[in-house]
C-alpha cells in the first residue's frame, strides 16, 4: 500500500457470503482514481483470506473511471487461475464504461446479484 | 529600496533558502543600493535595476545603475566585517556597506558598463555549502536552456520549395540509376548499391514529410479546476491533482535529491494538489531516507516485473492524481513545468504533453586557439588564431557523443505536432491519467480476447462455444498483464502508438517546444551505445511484431510520421553498403555504376547539392551534419539491433547509467575503425594500381575518394568519442 494517504480515500464496502461465494457491495457513489488504491487493497485482501468466488455488487455506484476499473482487474488477476470475479447490478453509465474499455468481454456481468450468485454457483 | 530588498527576500524564501540566509541577502542588497545612492548618484535621483535569481546552489543578484563610473579598485579594497560581532554596537552603521556585501556574498564583481556600473553578487547556498556532495555537472548549473528554434513562415516556404525540387531531382536520379546505369557485369555490388540508394531515397521522402511544416499547438492558460479539463458532474468539481514520478533503480540518492528539490519548487497559479513520489525499484534504505528527509512519497514493490514501465504502473496503482508527470531519476523540473503545460489539457482529447529533454551538462568544448596552445604551445595558438580569422570560430570536443537533442526535439518532434503525431519520450512529459488507464484497459481486453477467439471461432455449437469462451477468458485474463505503460524496451513510443491508435477516442498529443526541465546526458560511449541500442532495438521490434501502421486507429499522416521513425532504423542496412562499396571499388577497380562520366555527375550533383541546401534551410539554426554523421557511424549497432530482433532475442540492456564511468571504449568502435583502415588502404592500393597501369578509371577514383572521405569523417568522429574523456582526467 501507499506510504502516504495523500488524496486517496477509503471506500465503503460491505461483505457477506453465501456458501463459498463472497458478496462485495460497494456503497460509494463514485469509484474513481482516489478510490482505486483502497478498492484494489480490499479485493486482494479478501483473496488473500482464501476467497475464490467473488460477486462485486456495483448497484449503488453511479460512476466508475478507468483507474477504478484497473483496480477491479487487479482483483481478478489476484485470483490467479482459480475462481472468478463477476460484476452484478452495474447501472447504465457504469456498463457504458465497461463496454467502452471492452471490459465487458473480460468480466462476466449480471443485471442483479441473484443472477450473479446463481451463475457462479452453477460452476462452483 | 526597502521594497526591492523585501522582494529579494521573498524570492529567497519561496525558493527554499532558509530565513537566516534570506535576511542576510536582503541586508546586503539594501546596503548595496544605499551605497549606490550615496556614492554613485551622490544623493541625486537615479535609476537602479535589480535582477535576482535563486538556483539550487546559488543566489545570484545583479544591480545596474547609470551613475558616473566608480573605481573598481575601491570595491576590491573594502575590508571584510564580522556580521555577528560580540556586541552589536561594534557593527557600525556607516561606511561598512561594501564590507557587509563582501561578507555575505562569495563573489562580488564590480564592472563598468558603457553608461553606468554593474555589481554582480553571488552567494553559495547553505545546502551547497555544507551537505551537498559535489557532482561533475555543478559547473554547468548556471546554464539556461535555449529558446525554441525559430522557423518563420518565409523560411518554411523556401524549405518547401527546395524540398520539392530535391525530391524531383532525386526521383529523376533514382529512375536513371535503375534504367541506365547499373553495371550488370558486377551485379553483386551494383544491385545492392542501387537498392541501398532507393531505400535511402524512400527515407528521404519520409523525412521530408516529417519536416514539411511547423504548427505549434496554441498554448492556453493554466486551468484552475477539474471541470476545465474533464467532463465531470459540477458537484464533483475540485482543484487539480498531479502526481510526479521519479522512477529510480540504482542512481545515487543524492542525485535524486536534486530532482526532488527542484520538483518541490514547482509553482502553480491556482490551488494544486502536487504529490512527488520516488519509485525506487532498488528498494534502498538510503533512497528512502532521502525521500523522507525531503518530505516526499516513497514507493517500492515486491518484484521488479516490467522494469521501469512496471515501476510506473505500481506508482499509478497507488496514487490518484488527475495528471502524471514522468521524470527520470535525474530530471530536474523547472518551477513553470505545470503552469505551462496543464493548459493544453483543456482540450479533452489531449492525452499527453511532451517537453524537450535538455541536457545541460554537454561538454562545452574548447576554442581552437586554447586547444592548440595546450597541445603545441604559443606557436600553436598563433597558427590557430590565424586559422580562426579565416575560417571563423571553431570549437573542439563539444558534445562528443552528439547528444545535443535539438535536432530531434526542435525539428523532428515539433514538426509532428500538426499531424498529431509527436510521440512521448518519457522524462519531461505530463499524462492524463484517464487516457493512459483507459487505453491500457482496452489493450488488456484485446490481449485477453484475441487468443480466446482464435480457438473458439471454430467451435460450431453455440452453447459449447460460449462455455469454452468463458472458461478460456478466465484463464487468459489471469495471465495477461495490465500495462498502462507498455512493458517494452521502448515503452514510451509504444504507449504513444497505442493512444494515437485508439479508434474510439483518437487521443491527441502535444509537443510543447519550450524547455521545462533539465537532465543529464550519457557521459561516455558505453552509456551512449546502450541507450541508442535500446531505442533502435525497441523500435525495430515494434515495427516487426506489432506494427501500429497496420492497426485501424491512426490516420495516414500519423502512420507516415511513425513510418519515418521506423524506416530510419533500417538505415543500418543502406549505410553498411554505402560504407563498403567504395572500398570494394578502390581495391578491385570494379565499378557498381556503369559510368562515372560527366553524365553521372550531372545527375547526382544537382540532387546532392539541392539536398544539402534544402536541409540547411529546413533545419536552420541547428547543425544537421553531426546527427547525419553519427547516423552513418551508428551502422554496427543498428545492424546488431535488427539482427537481435530477427533472432527473436530479448533486447536487453541495463539502464542507461547517468554517472560518468571511467575509461575509454575502443572495443565499441572496432567496426568503424575497420572501415577507416580499409578505406585508407584502398585509396593507397588504388593509387598504386593507377601508377602501375592496373586501373585506369581516374574519374571513378576521384568520385570514390570524395565519397570515402565523407565516410572517413563520420567514422572518425565516433572513434574519437570512444577515447573522449573530460579535461583534467
Amino acid at each position: 500500500m501507499s506510504t502516504e494517504g495523500g488524496s486517496c480515500v477509503a471506500i465503503h464496502i460491505d461483505h457477506s457470503s453465501k456458501d463459498d461465494i463472497l458478496l462485495l457491495a460497494v456503497y460509494d457513489r463514485r469509484l474513481d482514481a482516489r478510490a482505486a488504491p483502497d478498492l484494489k487493497a480490499s479485493i486482494t485482501s479478501f483473496v488473500g483470506q482464501g476467497w475464490e468466488w467473488i460477486v462485486l455488487d456495483l448497484s449503488a455506484v453511479d460512476f466508475v473511471d478507468s483507474s477504478a476499473l484497473g483496480a477491479i482487474v487487479s482483483g481478478l488477476k489476484a485470483l490467479g487461475r482459480s475462481g472468478d470475479l463477476v460484476i452484478a447490478g452495474a447501472k447504465p453509465p457504469v456498463t457504458a464504461l465497461f463496454a467502452l474499455t471492452r471490459m465487458d468481454k473480460v468480466f462476466r456481468m449480471f443485471p442483479a446479484v441473484a443472477d450473479a450468485v446463481a451463475a457462479v454457483k452453477s460452476r462452483v | 529600496m526597502p521594497a526591492a530588498g523585501e522582494a529579494i527576500r521573498d524570492l529567497c524564501l519561496t525558493s527554499g533558502v532558509d530565513a537566516g540566509d534570506a535576511s542576510l541577502v536582503e541586508l546586503a542588497v539594501v546596503e548595496a543600493l544605499q551605497n549606490i545612492i550615496e556614492h554613485g548618484y551622490a544623493g541625486a535621483p537615479g535609476r537602479m535595476d535589480v535582477d535576482a535569481e535563486v538556483t539550487v546552489d546559488r543566489i545570484h543578484i545583479e544591480i545596474r545603475d547609470t551613475a558616473p563610473p566608480l573605481d573598481p579598485a575601491r570595491v576590491d579594497a573594502a575590508p571584510e566585517v564580522d556580521l555577528f560581532p560580540p556586541d552589536r554596537a561594534s557593527l557600525q552603521e556607516r561606511g561598512r556597506g561594501l564590507g557587509i556585501i563582501r561578507s555575505v556574498f562569495d563573489d562580488v564583481v564590480f564592472s563598468r558598463m558603457a553608461a553606468g556600473n554593474r555589481l554582480t553578487l553571488t552567494r553559495r547556498r547553505k545546502s551547497a555549502r555544507a551537505t551537498r556532495p559535489s557532482f561533475y555537472f555543478d559547473q554547468f548549473e548556471h546554464r539556461r536552456p535555449p529558446e525554441p528554434l525559430p522557423f518563420p513562415p518565409k523560411r518554411q516556404a523556401v524549405w518547401q520549395l527546395l524540398a520539392a525540387m530535391n525530391i524531383g531531382l532525386g526521383l529523376a536520379y533514382i529512375a536513371w540509376r535503375w534504367q541506365h546505369s547499373i553495371n550488370w557485369d558486377a551485379w553483386y555490388v551494383a544491385l545492392p548499391l542501387v537498392i541501398a540508394e532507393t531505400g535511402s531515397f524512400i527515407g528521404l521522402l519520409f523525412f521530408t514529410f516529417n519536416l514539411w511544416k511547423q504548427e505549434d499547438t496554441p498554448t492556453a492558460p493554466a486551468p484552475a479546476r477539474l471541470s476545465e479539463v474533464a467532463d465531470i458532474d459540477p458537484a464533483d468539481d475540485r482543484p487539480l491533482s498531479v502526481d510526479l514520478f521519479l522512477p529510480t533503480y540504482s542512481e545515487d540518492p543524492e542525485l535524486v535529491r536534486l530532482s526532488i528539490q527542484d520538483a518541490k519548487k514547482i509553482r502553480y497559479p491556482h490551488p494544486l494538489d502536487l504529490q512527488i513520489h520516488v519509485l525506487d525499484d532498488g528498494k534502498r534504505p538510503a533512497m528512502r531516507k532521502v525521500a523522507e528527509e525531503e518530505g516526499v512519497g516513497y514507493l517500492t514493490r515486491a518484484t521488479n516485473v516490467g522494469f521501469k514501465a512496471g515501476n510506473m504502473r505500481n506508482g499509478l496503482e497507488q496514487t490518484s492524481g488527475d495528471f502524471i508527470v514522468i521524470c527520470d531519476a535525474d530530471t530536474r523540473p523547472f518551477p513553470t513545468l505545470l503552469t505551462h503545460t496543464l493548459g493544453y489539457f483543456r482540450d479533452r482529447r489531449v492525452a499527453w504533453v511532451q517537453t524537450p529533454q535538455w541536457f545541460f551538462d554537454l561538454p562545452p568544448g574548447e576554442r581552437l586557439p586554447d586547444y592548440a596552445q595546450r597541445r603545441f604551445g604559443k606557436a600553436g595558438r598563433t597558427i590557430a588564431r590565424g586559422l580562426e580569422r579565416v575560417l571563423g570560430p571553431f570549437v573542439i570536443g563539444a558534445d562528443p557523443f552528439d547528444n545535443d537533442a535539438q535536432v530531434f526535439y526542435d525539428v523532428i518532434l515539433r514538426r509532428r505536432n500538426w499531424a498529431n503525431a509527436s510521440f512521448c519520450c518519457g522524462a519531461g512529459s505530463v499524462h492524463r491519467r484517464e487516457a493512459v488507464m483507459e487505453a491500457a484497459l482496452k489493450e488488456y481486453a484485446e490481449a485477453v480476447n484475441l487468443p480466446v477467439e482464435r480457438v473458439t471461432r471454430d467451435v460450431a455449437d453455440a452453447e459449447m462455444r460460449e462455455d469454452l469462451t468463458a472458461a478460456m477468458r478466465r484463464q487468459v485474463a489471469g495471465e495477461i498483464e495490465l500495462t498502462p505503460y507498455k512493458f517494452h524496451v521502448s515503452e514510451d513510443i509504444y504507449t504513444s502508438m497505442v493512444l494515437h491508435g485508439d479508434p474510439d477516442r483518437r487521443w491527441k498529443s502535444v509537443f510543447h517546444p519550450w524547455v521545462e526541465s533539465k537532465m543529464l546526458s550519457p557521459q561516455d560511449l558505453q552509456s551512449w551505445v546502450v541507450q541508442r541500442f535500446k531505442y533502435a532495438g525497441g523500435t525495430i521490434d515494434i515495427t516487426v511484431h506489432d506494427n501500429p501502421i497496420f492497426r485501424p486507429g491512426m490516420d495516414w499522416k500519423q502512420k507516415l510520421m511513425y513510418g519515418t521513425t521506423m524506416w530510419s532504423y533500417l538505415g543500418g542496412v543502406w549505410n553498411v553498403i554505402f560504407l563498403t562499396v567504395p572500398i570494394f571499388f578502390l581495391f578491385t577497380g570494379i565499378a557498381p555504376v556503369s559510368t562515372y562520366s560527366i553524365e553521372f555527375l550531372m545527375r547526382i550533383l544537382p540532387f546532392l547539392i539541392t539536398n544539402e541546401v534544402a536541409f540547411l534551410v529546413g533545419t536552420w539554426g541547428v547543425s544537421n551534419y553531426q546527427s547525419r554523421a553519427s547516423y552513418l557511424a551508428f551502422f554496427p549497432l543498428n545492424l546488431r539491433a535488427i539482427w537481435t530482433v530477427m533472432k527473436g532475442e530479448q533486447i536487453k540492456f541495463p539502464m542507461t547509467p547517468k554517472e560518468r564511468q571511467e575509461g575509454t571504449y575502443p572495443e565499441l568502435v572496432r567496426p568503424q575503425m575497420a572501415i577507416i583502415v580499409l578505406t585508407l588502404a584502398g585509396i593507397v592500393a588504388h593509387m598504386v594500381g593507377l601508377a602501375l597501369g592496373l586501373f585506369s578509371n581516374l574519374q571513378g577514383f576521384i568520385v570514390n575518394v570524395l565519397w570515402a572521405a565523407n565516410n572517413l569523417l563520420s567514422m572518425s568522429r565516433m572513434v574519437r568519442a570512444a577515447y573522449w574523456r573530460p579535461r583534467g582526467e
